[in-house]
């Protein structure tokens, strides 16, 4: 996280390894100690237990394919002036990020910028997409700007305005995956990625190549493919009971928007990325790593590198080695699958199981991230009413009147946080198993051979919840 | 598992313990595998039954 970067730039006199424990410190603001009736590893344990249950129960119980079609149902008409409403919101959100980050603080945790980015945006976003739908969408700055672009560009030309290039189909959603990594690595690696004006300033670029993205291919193909947040967002808001649509609100059974997603080129990709990077982010901080990254480290700058270079590059390694682990892992899955049919080939297979990690991917954000955002969310409250993180007197409430707000790090305990971390690991598995079963029957057209094609498909589950439940409770120690 | 839940989790072989399970899924549905093709493989080998002589009606 960025409390780790700004450590790690802040220290540069430190040893390497006080440079290293550091930021172990901090395990997204983990208060607290744990009181736990039992072992923490005895949990993953039960969680296998509870996997394996799951897979006998669904191979006994879920004879036909039931969610490849679901009916929607609409709930409520919303006025059409909310669209342009919340975009208007969004670029307003944009803007106000964008100046504190230029004009405020240079302390991080003071101003506005690194906590609005990495915090509410880039966490409390997916938890907002899990229960409420894509609200992204409707907020997203550079999109609303797009199409106030795209609707004043049409007033002034008229007919004689060009429509967009075909968006190249080869290029699926390859550039959102690599803007998920190259976000990570700005937030998980590089030393200078906490502080506000860098991120203010990357917050510009990225908004003016999205622009320029939209205006070429158009606002939408734009959007679904290419902007990282657009697609990253977009494949949570799938799990959720509620679809936006203009003009109105439909609800579905959870889950029930994955089976429809359309899994093009890069859509694994950005999901394995999403799975690696947080996994990344919990291994950083257990004492695998710890032990790791001087060693790496030291090689590195044998080399000639300046110490701070290697240890980014060390990291680097890290993140990359990670997300290459968590393909390997989904893609033994898959290459079980074919030892017992080989009616399908591995890519198609792959394409076929990749909405299975949308909720594997959101357990894992929900578990490692859900105290980052109980604890340092609410410093939200009075970042807003002094986003600039200018020195008040005692008693000003700044803008809103909640600049003396503080933390409260007593409303969900230690114990509190360890049960929804595994819970969500847990019910993400569990939920990635119903989907890769209802898929493999719909695929395989009968139920013995779906299950034995699952087999090796629950492994991975298993893998996926051990690994998850060993990073946290690495994490915890 | 009693023992093992009071000798604590400090120790590096802790981490083992979060492995195991995978092992042991694995080690399962290896065998489960294994023997499915065993039977799919005696089934295709079983000698076909010669037509028997056409009952008398």
């Amino acid at each position: 996280m960025p409390v780790r970067s700004r450590i790690v730039a802040l220290t540069g006199a430190m040893s390497l390894t006080g440079l290293i424990l550091a930021p172990q410190a901090s395990a997204h603001g983990i208060v607290g100690v744990q009181d736990l009736p039992i072992p923490r590893w005895l949990f993953g344990w039960a969680a296998t237990i509870v996997l394996v249950l799951s897979f006998v129960a669904l191979a006994v119980l879920w004879p036909k394919p039931k969610l490849q079609e679901t009916r929607e149902r609409r709930l409520l008409g919303i006025p059409r002036l909310l669209d342009p409403l919340c975009g208007a919101l969004g670029v307003f959100a944009f803007g106000a990020v964008v100046y504190a980050g230029l004009a405020g603080s240079e302390v991080a945790s003071a101003n506005l910028a690194p906590t609005a980015i990495y915090v509410t945006a880039w966490v409390g976003l997916v938890f907002a997409a899990l229960l409420f739908g894509d609200v992204w969408a409707a907020l997203s700055p550079w999109r609303a700007l797009g199409r106030l672009g795209g609707w004043v560009a049409q007033r002034l030309a008229g007919d004689g305005l060009p429509e967009p290039m075909p968006y190249p189909e080869r290029l699926g959603r390859w550039p959102a995956a690599v803007g998920l990594i190259a976000f990570a690595w700005v937030e998980l690696v590089w030393t200078r990625g906490d502080e506000p004006v860098v991120l203010a300033v990357l917050a510009i670029a990225y908004a003016v190549v999205m622009l320029v993205g939209m205006s070429l291919y158009g606002v939408e193909a734009w959007t679904r493919n290419a902007d990282a947040f657009g697609v990253y967002f977009a494949l949570f808001a799938k799990i959720a009971p509620l679809r936006w649509e203009r003009g109105a609100v439909y609800g579905r059974p959870p889950l029930a928007g994955l089976p429809r997603m359309d899994a093009g080129p890069g859509t694994l990709a950005v999901l394995l990325a999403a799975i690696g990077i947080t996994t990344f982010d919990g291994f950083s901080e257990g004492p695998v790593w710890t032990d790791v990254a001087p060693e790496l480290t030291d090689a590195i700058s044998s080399l000639g590198f300046a110490q701070a270079t290697a240890l980014q590059f060390a990291f680097t390694i890290g993140l990359l080695l990670i997300i290459g682990l968590v393909s390997g892992l989904f893609w033994l899955g898959i290459k079980g699958m074919q030892t017992v049919s080989k009616a399908y080939d591995a890519p198609r297979l792959a394409r076929e199981f990749a909405h299975t990690l949308v909720p594997i991917a959101a357990a894992y954000i929900v578990a490692h991230y859900f105290s980052l955002l109980a604890y340092q969310g609410q410093a939200m409250g009075y970042l807003i009413s002094n986003p600039l993180g200018d020195a008040l007197a005692p008693g000003d409430g700044g803008l809103l009147g909640t600049a003396q707000w503080t933390i409260d790090y007593g409303w969900v305990g230690a114990n509190a946080i360890w049960y929804v971390q595994v819970g969500a690991l847990v019910v993400g598995h569990v939920a990635g198993l119903i989907l890769a079963h209802d898929r493999a029957i719909a695929l395989y057209g009968n139920a013995r051979e779906a299950t034995r094609s699952q087999y090796w498909m629950l492994a991975v589950m298993v893998a996926f919840t051990s690994l998850g439940l060993w990073l946290l409770s690495a994490a915890n120690a | 598992m009693m023992v093992m839940a009071h000798l604590g989790t400090d120790h590096w072989w802790a981490s083992l313990l979060y492995l195991l399970p995978v092992l042991i899924v694995v080690a399962g549905i290896g065998i489960t595998s294994w023997r499915d093709k065993r039977h799919e493989g005696e089934d295709d080998d079983a000698p076909t039954t010669p037509p028997g002589p056409t009952p008398a009606p």
